[in-house]
């Protein structure tokens, strides 16, 4: 390798092991043990359902899947939800999925990224584009 | 430099605009990993300001298939700005740089689509989405790095070749 390459490249893995520790540093802890939580339902109509939910899975998209509420339907960033409680929000067919809010917030993770805690409220929008 | 089109180049850069959309769905049941941002490099070191022309096409097929949305609206400045680095490194010939190029725009992708995410919230939203994405990054940039590192420069030969002596 050239010398001059040496000091792009020791930089460049240096940033990567910083930005991989500021993750698992920052990623948020899971809760062992039962938990009780609701997922809500909301759907194309505006009408809503809540699902009360018990549960010792570490992050909601198990929950969800092992509860019974949806079908444990992956795709390459985890599980993608279709159908919910009787409806079906298939982004292939008229851009519809399901938008995931954690309490009234908009979720910053995936369903398979996000621990579940016990009392949360997870809510699946059903959205058009 | 002769900056109009002729027949041959509109011919050629409509069809490696739709390989580029078609090499990335061919990856797609790949986490991050993708062939764009590869493509981009060969189309600016080759091609120069009428990368553009490829790298839109491939844009617009984004967004006529999957809809305007926020995850293709950072298309319209992200893959230019590679194209602008890659074209100011255009005399490096070392494979590791272009891999490096292409390994920090995978590391660099989430903080990139910042602007957008202001659209769906504010300050501390943006930043935990990107912190939340930052896993998704790291797995690009390795693929990335990787593809470049063995693919750049034996495509840019042939790209260069292809496109010059033809």
């Amino acid at each position: 390798m050239k010398r001059k390459l040496i000091i792009p490249v020791v930089a460049f893995v240096l940033v990567l092991a910083v930005l991989a520790g500021i993750f698992f540093a920052t990623r948020p802890a899971v809760t062992e043990g039962e938990k009780q939580i609701t997922i809500t339902v909301v759907h194309a109509d505006g009408t809503s359902r809540d699902f009360p939910v018990t549960t010792t899975e570490e992050y909601v998209g198990r929950a969800i899947v092992s509860a019974g509420l949806a079908e444990d339907n992956q795709d390459q960033y985890g599980l993608y939800l279709e159908e919910l409680d009787g409806e079906r929000a298939v982004w292939a067919e008229n851009g519809a999925y399901w938008a995931f809010y954690v309490g009234e917030d908009y979720a910053t993770t995936g369903l398979d990224q996000t621990p579940v805690t016990d009392g949360g409220v997870y809510k699946l929008v059903y959205t058009v584009g | 430099m002769d900056k109009s089109l002729n027949v041959r180049q509109v011919a050629l850069f409509g069809v490696l605009g739709a390989l580029t959309f078609g090499a990335k769905v061919a990856m797609s049941f790949l986490p991050n990993i993708e062939p764009v941002s590869l493509f981009v490099m060969l189309f600016a070191v080759v091609f120069g300001i009428k990368c553009l022309f490829p790298i839109y096409i491939y844009v617009l097929l984004e967004i006529l298939i999957y809809g305007p949305g926020t995850w293709n609206l950072m298309y319209l400045y992200v893959w230019p700005l590679l194209a602008l680095f890659a074209w100011l490194l255009r005399k490096q010939e070392h494979p590791l740089i272009w891999a490096m190029l292409s390994g920090i725009f995978g590391l660099a992708f989430g903080l990139l689509c910042a602007p957008v995410d202001f659209l769906m919230g504010d300050l501390a939203f943006v930043v935990s989405k990107w912190v939340n994405g930052l896993l998704f990054d790291i797995y690009h940039c390795v693929g990335n790095f990787v593809i470049a590192l063995l693919l750049f420069n034996p495509l840019r030969k042939l790209l260069e070749k292809l496109y010059h002596h033809s």
